[in-house]
């Protein structure tokens, strides 16, 4: 473990003149600020007719007439789509039950029925209210519980047949099972001293990202190319021919400046509707979706229930635990619920020592509109369950809430329930620390303010998928680096450039990246699961070092002397030891050129196995954790007993990022994250009622403000990871996961009561503490 | 529809546009209007653009009160007259963003007429007066005439606001917002009081509690009563933490709110009771303060 590393460094280089490790600006930063980036929104194709879609208002019914005819007679209207035009079934990776457009049946208010392109948004307002739809109404679903009761009716009548990429449990409408069972539960629990049960409900969470989902596309000698503000070029590619029923390589995508996303824009949304339009038109089309577009029909995090119950030793061992968790995967599998359905499990057994545990995860079908990743995916619902189940242990036990996580806590060498093996665990480190920078103890008021105070230790992965780049030096010494790889808005490109820079002893701004496009870079996983410096900083170390050996061995033959006693610095090679005998890359890409040839390699990553027991586990499409991180949050609160309004005073943050590359850029995601986090713990909840979406605008659905986030105390470790390169661990995604839990435990220390849902609006917390004052009378009283 | 943007030089010029076209939506900081037409909520014929008229940004001692231009904003009525209407800057304050605030004005508030305006609770605790002008004359409208229902005004159609009049606070005055954040946030509601020791009267009123800002006159005529009777207002003593609770009592018995996607109607007539409770400790500290300071 190397000592904390400052977040405040200002130098851009370091004392060797490397750039890792220093708080580089961001290279996208500039024009970013100055209003020049062109985002997906910005983006447009000369002669592009706007695009506009029929959605449902019912959350489900059979269709039993869908006519278009005196639509696509309206002057200015150049095409009109419907599910006959996208035959093709879909999903994200696992279960393939989503039409681009409603087919037989809708089954959720916003579902795409038909989609029209005409030269003005009028005219296409107009031809859209102009298409005759006729439905006869079926029985909406829409709790999980009753979802999955005997007798309700399947959303999915024909799931049987669905194409799916590996089998599991699943039927009705359980879109998804995933379950993890180790050790003897049954025997811990006649065991146990205490058995302790709670449920915990989490709502909707929406992204928001200020840019919403938009999408250019054109049709041109056989093929689409569409420009898109998209995290994942290569699944939206993928997905726009699966719904189109072409192969992949007839579709290019190529990726605008992206206007946030957080998970949200992992998924073709779009992008197969405006291929469809662009085909039938012959002109390109152009489709920008609106805020309430966005709010309704994309993909937020699912809600949830987790329903958990632990046998516990008089001591506070954790013996065995039994969980439920019922995630909402809405009315299809388009986002990534159903491949993230392990995920729970994993976090319920990552942090804690466990050694009997049966969990399963479900996956469930409601007529609501499609969930899918939001920043840490299940994460947040799972530690904050976690968290409030382990607060209502220490109660029942009588024991120091943080005493009892240190007991329980994984140490170095100890094994998650999957079978893995942590060798390099931290928690009790980050725990420590966060304890020197603010001491555990109780926090008293002095104003009739209610106080509060929580600590949680987590552990997180990094999305393990595969990465490609290439990496070329250009004849004037500079360098260029190609891949699949987005910058989602989070500067992990500047980390790239960071990596390559100082691999082939080039300064920053010598680095360039180009931009993606499917048909010029290689594969990558997305911006997701903070896997981008860590995949596709792999991948362009990996071709880096193929060029370095390049540009020695060329540099070796000009200044005779053998390659080993070369060193790269300062866009030059020069002879260790003689700076003066040196030439500069420029020079040397020149003589590569008409000699060996041009310089330039090729590189990939993909994450190395791990030994887990994977007999243990069934349905689980993430079975384990590549690039584990470990981390501990503080926060610390005050509730006004009067009016239930929580106020966060402080949040202290400690996390291993394995190596920081660019520190300030990280501490950024901290911050983002933990706004985020909070978001979620006190002021976000997409409401739904029958179907429909209550919260349309970010009038009545609430994202904190710059005057609701405290400021956050960010203290990063150091602790080197083995399969990323240079020792990095992901960081940007995991600093959202223990915030609601750690503010709800803190909430519920403050005013006495438990916390079982989220968020904790003033008027939750006012019924939390007004249940606890008539609990209080009646037992005074009783 | 093609919407004619009218943008007269001069006051008169606008109250003639006003009353050739009374359909004409006036447009002052835009911050109500421009949502309004960017959602396609609203699509008048004409929309009458007031921002030319100088002499509307100012503001002046007008007899016992002072008189604020239509086009006087937030920010500017924070940075001048903090100090004179203390209650109606608090609520400034509160209002929306700095960007919002350099271009929201009280008139624009009073032109929507929305329950959930912030300076409605101010203006009706303070007694405020709106000053309507048209090409027929001038005409002053109490400010408890001038909210007639949900999101309604006394205005005539050919009428426009030209001022607000408001007398400069005799006495300590507080305002106190509920929202779901703490900042951009439409009140899930707000009271604003202000004592008036000159005259021995109470000003209370709160927004979104009812389909219109109110006065919760009740509470205000008990207030008054208590701190005369009980010869406070002189000994400036201790509140009587009975009549605190009453006073917060009555306040909630004056809402009639509604459950929305803000808030429920038992969460605001609760809050109300507690802003109401609180706001009268702070002001009632602030009035033995200021005696302290006298006296020293
Ligand atoms: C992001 C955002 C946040 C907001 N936050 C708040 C908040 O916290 N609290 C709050 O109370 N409001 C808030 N608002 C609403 C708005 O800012 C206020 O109502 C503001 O006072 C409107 O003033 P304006 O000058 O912009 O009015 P405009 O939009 O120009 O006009 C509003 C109405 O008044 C009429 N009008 C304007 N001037 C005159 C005149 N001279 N004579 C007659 N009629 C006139 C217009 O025709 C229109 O009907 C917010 C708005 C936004 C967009």
């Amino acid at each position: 473990m190397n000592a904390a590393v400052s977040v405040d460094g200002d130098a851009e280089t370091t004392a060797n003149g490397k750039v890792v490790g220093t708080t580089v600006p961001r290279a996208d930063g500039d024009a970013k600020v100055r209003g020049i980036a062109m985002y997906g929104m910005d983006y447009t194709e000369p002669g592009a007719l706007t695009v506009r879609v029929l959605r449902s208002s019912v959350p489900a019914a059979r269709i039993v007439r869908l006519d278009t005819s005196k639509a696509a007679s309206l002057p200015g209207v150049r095409a009109v789509a419907t599910a006959a035009d996208t035959p093709g079934t879909s999903g994200m990776l696992v279960v393939k039950d989503q039409s681009a457009f409603a087919r037989e049946d809708v089954r959720y208010v916003g579902e795409p029925i038909a989609a029209v392109a005409a030269d003005t948004p009028a005219q296409a307002d107009a031809a859209v209210a102009a298409i005759e739809l006729e439905t006869r109404p079926l029985e909406p679903v829409f709790d999980l519980d009753e979802a999955l009761a005997e007798g309700t009716r399947h959303i999915h009548p024909g799931w049987s047949d669905y194409e799916v990429a590996v089998e599991g449990h699943r039927g009705g409408n359980l879109a998804w099972e995933a379950r993890v069972e180790r050790g003897d539960v049954d025997a811990a629990f006649a065991e146990a001293d205490y058995v302790v049960t709670d449920e915990y409900r989490t709502p909707r969470q929406h992204q928001t990202s200020i840019e919403p989902h938009a999408a250019v596309a054109r049709y041109e000698n056989g093929r689409y190319t569409v420009h898109t503000p998209t995290q994942f070029p290569f699944m939206v590619r993928d997905r726009v021919a699966e719904h189109l029923g072409v192969r992949p390589s007839q579709v290019r995508v190529v990726v605008t400046e992206i206007g946030g996303g957080f998970g949200g824009k992992l998924d073709a949304m779009l992008e197969p509707i405006a291929c469809v339009l662009a085909r039938k038109a012959g002109r390109p089309v152009r489709l920008v979706n609106s805020r309430t577009e966005e709010q309704t029909t994309c993909a937020p995090r699912e809600n949830a229930i987790i329903r958990l119950r632990t046998a516990v030793s008089r001591d506070g061992t954790l013996l065995a635990q039994e969980a439920e968790a019922l995630s909402d995967n809405g009315a299809n599998s388009s986002g990534e619920t159903v491949l993230c359905a392990n995920v729970p499990a994993l976090v319920l057994g990552s942090t804690y020592r466990i050694a009997n545990v049966r969990y399963s995860s479900k996956v469930v079908y409601t007529n609501t509109a499609p969930t899918a990743a939001f920043r840490g995916v299940n994460g947040p619902y799972s530690v904050f369950a976690r968290e409030m189940h382990l607060d209502h242990i220490a109660a029942e036990i009588g024991m120091d809430r943080r005493e009892l996580r240190m007991k329980n806590l994984l140490r170095t060498g100890d094994t998650m329930i999957n079978g893995q093996e942590l060798d390099d665990a931290c928690l009790d480190v980050a725990m420590d620390r966060l304890n020197e920078i603010a001491p555990w103890g109780e926090r008293r008021s002095e104003d009739g303010r209610l106080r509060g105070i929580a600590v949680v230790p987590a552990t997180w992965l990094t999305n393990p998928g595969p990465s490609a780049g290439a990496v070329r030096l250009s004849e004037d010494g500079s360098v260029v680096v190609t891949s699949g790889a987005v910058d989602i808005g989070t500067g992990a490109l500047t980390g790239i450039r960071q990596i390559v820079a100082d691999e082939l002893g080039v300064p920053f701004d010598q680095v360039l990246i180009a931009h993606p496009d499917t048909d010029t870079a290689g594969f990558d996983n997305g911006a997701q699961g903070s896997r981008t410096t860590f995949g596709m900083g792999a991948a362009a170390l990996d071709a880096a070092t193929r060029v370095r050996e390049q540009v020695l061995e060329a540099a070796a033959g000009m200044l005779e002397v053998s390659a080993s006693d070369l060193e790269l610095a300062e866009g030059h090679v020069a002879v260790r030891g003689v700076p003066d005998r040196r030439v500069s890359l420029a020079a040397v890409a020149g003589t590569a050129m008409w000699t060996t040839g041009p310089i330039g390699s090729t590189g990939k990553f993909a994450a190395p196995p791990v030994n887990f027991d994977a007999g243990c586990m069934t349905g689980a499409l993430f079975t384990h954790m590549i690039g584990v991180s470990y981390h501990a949050h503080l926060a610390e609160v005050e509730v006004d007993p009067d009016t239930g309004k929580v106020t966060v005073t402080r949040y202290a943050v400690v996390q291993d990022v394995g190596r920081a590359i660019n520190p300030g850029l990280i501490e950024g995601q901290v911050h983002g994250a933990v706004a985020q986090g909070l978001g979620y713990a006190l002021y976000e909840d997409l409401r739904l009622r029958d179907g429909v979406v209550i919260d349309t605008g970010l009038e009545s659905y609430r994202l904190p403000t710059a005057l609701d986030i405290p400021p956050i105390e960010t203290e990063l470790l150091e602790n080197p990871g083995n399969q990323g390169p240079l020792g990095i661990k992901g960081a940007a995604e995991p600093p959202i996961v223990p915030v609601a839990a750690v503010v709800a435990c803190a909430v519920a220390d403050a005013i006495g009561s438990p916390i079982n849902s989220l968020p904790l609006t003033p008027f939750s917390v006012l019924a939390a503490l007004r249940g606890r004052d008539s609990r209080d009378e009646s037992s005074r009283s009783g | 529809m093609a919407m004619e943007f009218l943008r007269p030089a001069t006051w008169d010029e606008a109250l003639a546009a006003k009353a050739e076209h009374p359909g004409a939506l006036p447009i002052s900081g835009g911050t109500d209007v421009m949502v309004e037409i960017n959602f396609d909520a609203t699509r008048p014929e004409y929309l009458l653009d007031l921002t030319r008229i100088e002499e509307l940004t100012d503001w002046s001692a007008d007899g016992e009160r002072l008189r604020i231009g239509a086009g006087v904003t937030y920010t500017s009525l924070i940075a001048d007259l903090a100090d004179r209407l203390p209650g109606l800057a608090m609520a400034s304050r509160t209002v929306g963003s700095p960007q919002i605030r350099n271009r929201g004005t009280v008139a624009g508030n009073l032109g929507s007429a929305s329950p959930a305006g912030d300076a409605h609770p101010p203006l009706l605790a303070d007694d405020a007066v709106v000053e309507a002008h048209s090409a027929r004359g001038v005409r002053h409208i109490p400010i408890t005439e001038f909210y007639t229902g949900v999101k309604r005004n006394a205005l005539e159609p050919d009428e426009l606001i030209a001022a607000v009049l408001v007398p400069p606070a005799d006495g300590p005055q507080q305002f106190a917002k509920i929202g779901t954040r703490n900042a951009m946030v439409i009140s899930v509601t707000a009271f604003g009081l202000a004592l008036h020791p000159s005259t021995g009267t109470v000003g209370a009123a709160f927004g979104s509690a009812a389909p219109t800002p109110r006065r919760a006159t009740k509470a205000e005529q008990f207030l008054a009563a208590e701190l005369t009777e009980s010869g406070r207002w002189d000994s400036r003593a201790e509140l009587d933490p009975a009549a605190v609770t009453r006073f917060g009592a009555l306040v909630a018995e004056a809402a009639t709110p509604i459950d929305d996607v803000r808030g429920t109607a038992d969460y605001r007539t609760h809050a109300l009771s507690v802003m109401a409770r609180r706001t009268l400790v702070w002001a009632w500290t602030d009035y033995r303060r200021k005696r302290v300071r006298t006296c020293a």
